[in-house]
């Protein structure tokens, strides 16, 4: 099996660098539509059995792009990104000045964050969520190449339960970059790391 | 402190499917050179306050057209690849067949391989120098950016010793290829993985 997770093109939130989580569907930018247009031109989506998308638009667009409209988009909510509580469509920049310990070396929120955000989501919860996504995908794709059009804290989740290792271990990927793990069905499903943060233009 | 790792470029026992480790040192091949030198028009060493290569010849080389010559290029043996013994630079021949529980799904060897050959350097001996390497490392340049030059047998250990498993959990990364691993300083130096087989062109 063949899992490959690929975060999200350029959405108009990220442009304005406002917190966007699963509170704010907001769209592709035109940059974004426009980045993703030239991964798909790069990308064989011929290669994929399946696709799953989180149903936030800008996930579920990018997915649309990427496979040329030649496959149906399977929309998973346990793909969502992170909610971020009362802390959706804030700029981020005062909140890590009173707060400067849910924050990491990079400004991304670590474990704490969720202390401080009312009503958020913790990593412990995503860890959850995305687990029985993997369960599944497990179950019914075991020989399958799967392409996974989500968002980048839920990718860190998703690496730190297919590895069972620490979610702070993985940097959030790069908008459209491609995260592909390897699980052989002959050796139990044990992960391989092919490629992280892997561009294709 | 930031470590980035180039896989070294292609050279003619790659090219004829040989177990190429510490025991052979051939020079880049015309093609892996001309590669390198694409990548390399692509590649900014501004950035790296310091570089270490394996001393074997095809990382020199790849160093060096990365590079350029305004930087120094140190070599430590550390980051060699791994001594593949009596089988190092020779085809596996009937191994595959003779000992399938050496190889993997990539037809990469496993650990095993020490069993039925004469020196082959095991995973816990490649653990021990690359321990040693990393202690001086973070102790000598613990604030800076550092460009490693190196091997595809190296690169999936050093990924194993920050983030655990075996090299098992790591593919084997393409010539010239780029992984990053970030060690942060104020957390006791806490690995994350940034980017894994990124291809830079």
């Amino acid at each position: 099996m063949d899992l490959v997770f690929v975060r999200h093109s350029i959405s108009v939130s990220n442009n304005s660098g406002l917190i966007s989580g699963a509170g704010l569907d907001t769209p592709l930018s035109e940059e974004g539509i426009e980045y993703a247009k030239q991964v798909s031109a790069n990308f064989d989506e011929s290669k994929y059995q399946a696709v799953y998308a989180s149903p936030l638009q800008r996930a579920k667009d990018t997915a649309k792009i990427l496979v040329k409209e030649t496959m149906p988009v399977q929309l998973d909510k346990r793909l969502v990104e992170f909610n971020f509580g009362k802390w959706e469509a804030k700029d981020p920049n005062p909140l890590r000045v009173e707060y400067p310990d849910a924050f990491d070396y990079s400004g991304m929120f670590n474990a704490n964050y969720s202390k401080y955000a009312p009503d958020a989501e913790s990593y412990a919860d995503v860890a959850k969520r995305v687990g029985g996504f993997l369960d599944e995908m497990k179950a019914e794709h075991k020989k399958d190449r799967v392409l996974v059009v989500c968002h980048g804290l839920t990718i860190r989740a998703l690496m730190g339960e297919i590895f069972d290792n620490d979610v702070f271990g993985y940097a959030a990927p790069d908008n459209v970059t491609f995260n592909h793990i390897h699980l052989d069905e002959a050796e139990n499903f044990r992960p391989r790391m092919m490629t992280y943060n892997k561009k294709l233009v | 402190m930031e470590i980035t790792i180039i896989r070294h470029g292609t050279t003619p026992l790659n090219e004829q499917g040989r177990y190429q480790g510490s025991r052979v040192d051939p020079d880049l091949s015309e093609t892996g050179k001309e590669f390198a030198e694409e990548v390399g028009k692509a590649f900014d060493p501004t950035p790296y306050d310091v570089v270490i290569s394996s001393p074997l010849k095809r990382a020199v080389e790849t160093a060096k057209i990365l590079v350029g010559d305004d930087k120094k290029i140190q070599t430590d043996a550390r980051i060699q690849e791994i001594d593949f013994g009596d089988i190092d630079g020779k085809k596996p021949g009937n191994l595959q067949e003779e000992h399938p529980d050496v190889y993997d799904f990539r037809g990469l060897s496993n650990d095993l391989l020490g069993n039925y050959i004469k020196d082959v350097e095991s995973w816990a001996e490649i653990e021990v120098r690359l321990d040693s390497f990393f202690t001086d490392l973070i102790k000598e340049y613990n604030e800076e950016n550092v460009l490693l030059v190196c091997h595809g047998g190296i690169i999936r250990a050093i990924c194993a010793h920050f983030f655990g498993g075996t090299l098992l959990n790591f593919d084997q990364v393409d010539n010239v290829s780029e992984t990053k691993i970030h060690l942060d300083e104020n957390a006791d130096y806490y690995p994350r993985l940034v980017e894994y087989n990124r291809k830079l062109v």
